[in-house]
């Protein structure tokens, strides 16, 4: 049904007379883009590092916990002093954000080391298993969620699916353990724990891969439907273009936005994902190196890790906002 | 509409009425699940928590009457199946009420004004920055494992998700013609609330929260399976499967049977979900209401 | 005619069916239709939502998807046949070289993600040599009247207004020089001026060019001014076709007469002159020097003019007022301010006391509004009778009294009684919108306000909804404000009209006055663009002008 004219709508958005804004006063969007994203990040990070703080004053002298009894009372008053835990609230806070800021954190009970260190050495494994996971998982649910959408065998797609449907609903960490019963045990092909040789990325990789492919494939393929619902595509197509560049120009490039945006917030149970495969096959990543120091009550480490964890997500975050961005030719300028 | 999507529409009306047998397998899935569960006592051949050192490890059989066959110490998996489904079910009702409390309260709230509006956006952001497990696992470390905190950190963790769908529907419903009209025609901020704003959300809320349930069970299992939810000899399908997985190669179905029954329990769930939401989209475009 | 024509039609449709849906499950949209256009010749295709008309189009350019139903019959463009469905190559050939195609919202028509020059680059022949291709793009745009044309080249979609938009999709249409050219509603989303720029557009390349062009639309007022012959399509069927001037006298359908009629009694540009007795209103509403000025997007461009800038307008108890404008003219936001529904930035608003008793409840409007959109102006979650009870209940009646109002109400607006069970969605466009007026009057109000009220409906429906919002008027004695873009339903409907323009009242003037003599330039312009004319000639005793 055609409305000629929406006037509530035309008329109560402001920005309709600037979208029309002759060519020669379009600017550069970027600095205001960049800053605003970059600004937001680190408002992000620093409200979580707030949160982090709050939770742990909550508990009461915080060096007192993060030593758990295992030193002495000069030891507890020698930490709580240099760490400013005497001290006021307010004042706790800003000395907790320039430890933050500096990474120095007290040492860890086991490592007896500032935790930093350790955490950034994980923190590379972990993003050496979810990066490669993330290319699998993204790829194989952009094929599937196309084929959903190109295929005309109806059986087949019904199968794809059912088949994302499910993957969907099975756990990462059972589902790690169905793949190292299946390729570790019964096919024995791939090591199924610990790490040393890259066959050892295999599975824990394949795992996490699951967890991102259906949801990729699911809005791949709604954006795909979407896409080729509009009218453009149709004007695309009585223009003639060849099968090919027609596809990728007007259809997929146009369907990938959204996917790219999902990637971006996906980070965030992808890494609590690679918490739970990470345990499953012993790779030594944050995820294993955070529930081991959740269960020694090695506390140091666990506020290392979340403040690295939230810093990580966050940045991912914001780089996806950007990916989008450029891929947006409206912020290409060329002149 | 435009030519292209109606010409899509046209194709596809007959595909939207056969979601219903959706809706219907997935709550007799979540049923099954649940009764099983509830019933346990009633059901389960054994106690779940007897000990049988004479027969550990031992393989799914009908006589002696292991279906699903005996763990590490003896116990019967199969029992163990049927109560290992509580602490989930547990956590998933009742953080999802929490979550939907907090959700739809500060939805509420935010459609009372700009300013208050800004600062609860702020707070969704800021805990959104900390992956949800991540912040579970700092609480249940920091305040300890205790089922009550297990509840409220993952009841924490989904609110920002009502609160988004709520806020939304509002500020849309609040500017719309038929709004505007039942204001003009007399009715008070309450009446017009009541009839034309509330009864729109129940939709909505009603895919988020089978969204909800599910992503609660799996955290539940999830923690249980690092050892942080349930502690043992609690029968419980994420300990089940974490205790069990040492065992693997000379006894599958330790894990296997548990981590079934989750799957399962996850599939009817978002059966469930999914027909809601196709069936809430049909509504949108023009159907007859029905929830 | 100044061009030498081939023998015979260049396009030729003979018995052209389309059913849409799986093979088990057909649903026939096309029966059979058939016609030809010459070369240089424009073919109208009139027919209401649902018709058929689209798809026909689409089915002639070769657009439709294989997979998505069945069509049989023979299109042949010169000694050209249009290929197999599924054949995909000849398909292509058939598009690229033989049709071209415009579109009816050409915003949306235009991919978003690339600029005009690529989009244009890519309709090109494949065999223009790399260099040429931007001048040749330059080219088209100066072709099709696009101003700066140069800068537009890197300009984006949606920096585009609708017109130039349409002159983009008519340039990219053009690119490897079609002999047929389709057109589906092509200014239906558009101004009335800017339709008016368009069409004339498409009529100068047909002739310059000797294209064929199937003009498809609603709206027999555009079709009858601009085709040579026309058809006629109601539910697939092509119930008459034939010599436009033929047609427009002496309709051989008695629904195209019908469609005839319905556009000429709104068409009509003479309203009767004032007969000079009417005794003098008493002023109902007084607006001072109203303005409002919506707040900026955040950060986000210059401040924006007024919506509505310092408007003074005064109107009587009894009287029929429309206001006239295009859109961003700031004529529903000032509507809006009259009900109360905007809040002014400033300026003054007054309201002469109530008639008769004080109403039951003070929070009902004396203005009451009837929405454009008949879709989200009813609750789709409410019945009816539910819908309509709601200002009832405001008013205080309740009860066993409830049901014979919502019966009286719904007898008002000639809907069948039955209907109070039906859900929104259950009902058509035409009875939503009665639905809604019905609700609106069920507050009785002091008067009404329609904004756009039949601007969604199709032809038949839209006059029948003139029609009953006149009676209501006379019945009730009811004041009128009446919110539109098309100068041609006011003649029906008002008594004075009102023409805004970027937020001012521009012209302020009885019916007769505005549309014999107007004084201001724009409004002249906006009478001239109305489509129509030859429909309207034959209210006068003057013979059909040719044109």
């Amino acid at each position: 049904m055609s409305v000629l004219e929406s006037p509530s709508s035309a008329l109560e958005t402001p920005g309709l007379a600037s979208n029309s804004a002759s060519p020669e006063r379009r600017r550069s969007p970027w600095p205001r883009f960049l800053l605003g994203r970059i600004l937001g990040g680190v408002g992000a990070v620093f409200g979580a590092c707030t949160l982090v703080f709050i939770m742990i004053a909550a508990t009461g002298n915080p060096i007192r916990l993060l030593l758990a009894g295992a030193a002495s009372d000069e030891e507890i008053a020698r930490l709580t002093a240099e760490h400013g835990y005497d001290r006021p609230v307010l004042v706790q806070y800003l000395v907790f954000l320039r430890d933050v800021a500096t990474g120095s954190f007290p040492p860890s009970l086991r490592m007896g080391v500032n935790p930093f260190g350790p955490v950034l050495t994980a923190l590379g494994n972990t993003l050496a298993l979810t990066i490669l996971a993330i290319i699998i998982g993204a790829l194989a649910g952009l094929v599937i969620g196309y084929l959903t959408v190109v295929l005309r065998n109806r059986f087949v797609v019904n199968a794809l699916l059912t088949g994302i449907f499910a993957l969907q609903a099975i756990p990462s960490f059972f589902l790690g353990i169905v793949l190292v019963l299946l390729f570790g045990l019964i096919l024995p092909i791939f090591p199924t724990s610990g790490s040393g040789t890259p066959l050892h990325l295999v599975l824990p990789a394949l795992t996490l891969a699951a967890v991102v492919a259906p949801g990729i494939a699911r809005v791949f393929r709604t954006s795909l439907l979407e896409t080729l619902g509009q009218d453009h595509v149709l004007a695309a197509r009585a223009k003639g273009t060849p099968a090919a560049p027609f596809l990728r120009r007007h259809v997929i490039a146009n369907a990938l936005a959204p996917v790219i945006s999902l990637l971006g917030v996906q980070s965030g149970s992808l890494l609590a994902g690679a918490i739970l495969v990470e345990s499953v096959f012993a790779w030594p990543g944050l995820g294993a190196l955070t529930v081991d120091a959740v269960t020694n009550q090695d506390y140091s480490v666990v506020i290392a890790a979340v403040v690295v964890i939230a810093t990580t997500f966050v940045t991912t975050t914001v780089l996806a906002d950007i990916v989008v961005a450029i891929l947006n030719p409206q912020f290409r300028v060329e002149r | 509409m435009s030519v292209g999507a109606g010409l899509r529409a046209r194709g596809r009306t007959a595909h939207r009425s056969g979601t219903t047998p959706q809706l219907v397998v997935g709550i007799s899935i979540v049923a099954v699940v649940v009764l099983g569960t509830v019933l346990a006592p009633l059901l389960a051949p054994y106690d779940p928590n007897a000990v049988d050192l004479g027969s550990m490890l031992s393989a799914p059989s009908i006589d002696p009457f292991h279906p699903f066959g005996t763990d590490q110490v003896g116990r019967d998996v199969l029992s163990r199946v049927l109560y290992g489904g509580r602490a989930a079910l547990i956590v998933g009702l009742f953080s999802t009420l929490i979550a939907v409390t907090l959700g739809v309260l500060f939805g509420l709230l935010a459609a009372t004004g700009r300013t208050v509006d800004a600062v609860i956006g702020r707070i969704a952001d800021i805990q959104l920055s900390i992956p949800g497990l991540v912040l579970a696992l700092l609480a249940l470390s920091l305040f300890g494992t205790t089922p009550l905190g297990i509840i409220i950190i993952i009841g924490l963790e989904w609110w920002p998700m009502h609160y988004r769908v709520v806020r939304d529907k509002i500020r849309e419903l609040t500017a719309s013609p038929f709004v505007e009209a039942s204001r003009l025609g007399g009715s008070g901020r309450l009446r017009t609330f009541g009839g034309h704003i509330l009864p729109h959300l129940i939709p909505v809320l009603a895919v988020t929260v089978t969204f909800n349930v599910s992503t609660a069970v799996l955290a539940e299992s999830g923690l249980s399976y690092l050892g942080l939810g349930s502690q043992p000899p609690t029968a419980n399908w994420g300990l089940m499967i974490a205790e069990s997985r040492t065992q693997l190669g000379d006894a599958w179905w330790g894990p296997v049977f548990p981590g079934l029954a989750l799957v399962v329990f996850l599939i009817g769930v978002q059966m469930v979900g999914d027909a809601l939401s196709r069936r809430f989209a049909a509504t949108g475009r023009g159907g007859v209401p029905w929830i | 005619m100044d061009l030498i024509l081939e023998d015979g039609p260049l396009l030729r449709v003979e018995n052209l069916s389309v059913s849409f849906g799986r093979p088990d499950a057909l649903t026939p949209i096309v029966h059979g239709v058939s016609f030809d256009i010459r070369a240089g010749e424009c073919f109208g295709l009139v027919g209401e939502t649902g018709s058929g008309k689209s798809v026909t189009g689409l089915s002639i350019a070769g657009l439709r998807s294989p997979h998505s139903g069945i069509q049989t019959g023979r299109v042949s463009i010169g000694s050209r046949q249009l290929p197999e469905a599924r054949d995909t190559a000849a398909m292509r050939a058939w598009r690229r070289d033989e049709v071209g195609v415009i579109f009816q919202s050409p915003t949306t028509a235009l991919n978003p993600r690339l600029s005009v020059r690529e989009q244009l680059i890519e309709a090109l022949p494949r065999a223009t040599p790399r260099g040429e291709r931007t001048r040749q793009a330059r080219e088209l745009l100066d072709r099709v009247g696009v101003p700066r044309a140069t800068e537009r080249l890197d300009a984006f979609p949606r920096e585009l207004s609708g017109g130039l938009a349409q002159r983009v999709m008519i340039a990219m249409a053009l690119a490897r020089g079609p002999r047929v050219l389709i057109a589906d509603e092509p200014t239906t989303a558009l101004d009335v001026r800017v339709q008016r720029h368009i069409l004339d557009l498409i009529d100068e390349l047909r002739q310059d060019l000797g294209l064929a062009v199937l003009l498809i639309s609603h709206d027999i007022g555009v079709v009858g001014d601009r085709a040579d012959r026309l058809g006629v399509l109601r539910s697939g069927h092509l119930v008459e076709s034939g010599d436009t001037a033929r047609i427009l006298t002496a309709p051989a359908d008695p629904y195209t007469r019908a469609l005839i009629e319905a556009n000429r009694v709104e068409g009509a540009h003479t309203a009767a002159a004032p007969t000079g007795n009417e005794p003098p209103r008493e002023p109902l509403l007084e607006v001072r020097d109203l303005t409002k000025r919506f707040r900026r997007a955040p950060r986000r461009g210059p401040v924006p003019p007024a919506a509505v800038d310092s408007v003074s307008l005064s109107i009587g108890r009894g009287e029929s007022v429309a206001i006239v404008g295009e859109s961003g003219s700031g004529k529903t936001t000032l509507a809006r301010m009259i009900t109360g529904l905007t809040a002014p930035t400033s300026g003054a608003l007054s309201l002469a006391p109530q008639l008769g008793i004080a109403p039951a409840n003070p929070r009902i409007a004396r203005a009451q509004y009837v929405f454009q959109d008949q879709f989200s102006s009813l609750d789709p979650r409410w019945s009816v009778a539910a819908q309509l009870s709601e200002p009832l209940k405001n008013r205080g009646i309740s009860g066993d009294a409830l049901p014979g109002e919502i019966g009286r109400l719904l007898g008002e607006v000639a809907l069948d009684p039955a209907l109070a069970t039906r859900y929104p969605a259950q009902l058509s466009g035409g009875q939503r919108q009665r639905v809604g007026i019905a609700r609106a009057l069920a507050s009785e109000p002091d008067f009404l306000v329609a904004d756009e009220p039949v601007s969604a409906l199709d032809a038949l429906v839209r006059a029948e909804v003139v029609a009953l919002l006149d009676r209501l008027r006379r019945e009730r004695h009811m004041t009128l404000v009446l919110i539109t873009h098309d100068l041609s339903i006011v003649s029906a409907l008002s008594e004075r009209v009102v023409v805004m323009r970027d937020g001012r009242i521009v012209e302020d003037a009885p019916t007769h006055t505005v549309l014999t003599s107007p004084t201001h330039p724009y409004t002249r312009e906006l009478l001239e663009a109305i489509p129509g004319t030859r429909i309207a000639a034959l209210n006068s005793p003057h013979p059909l002008p040719e044109r």
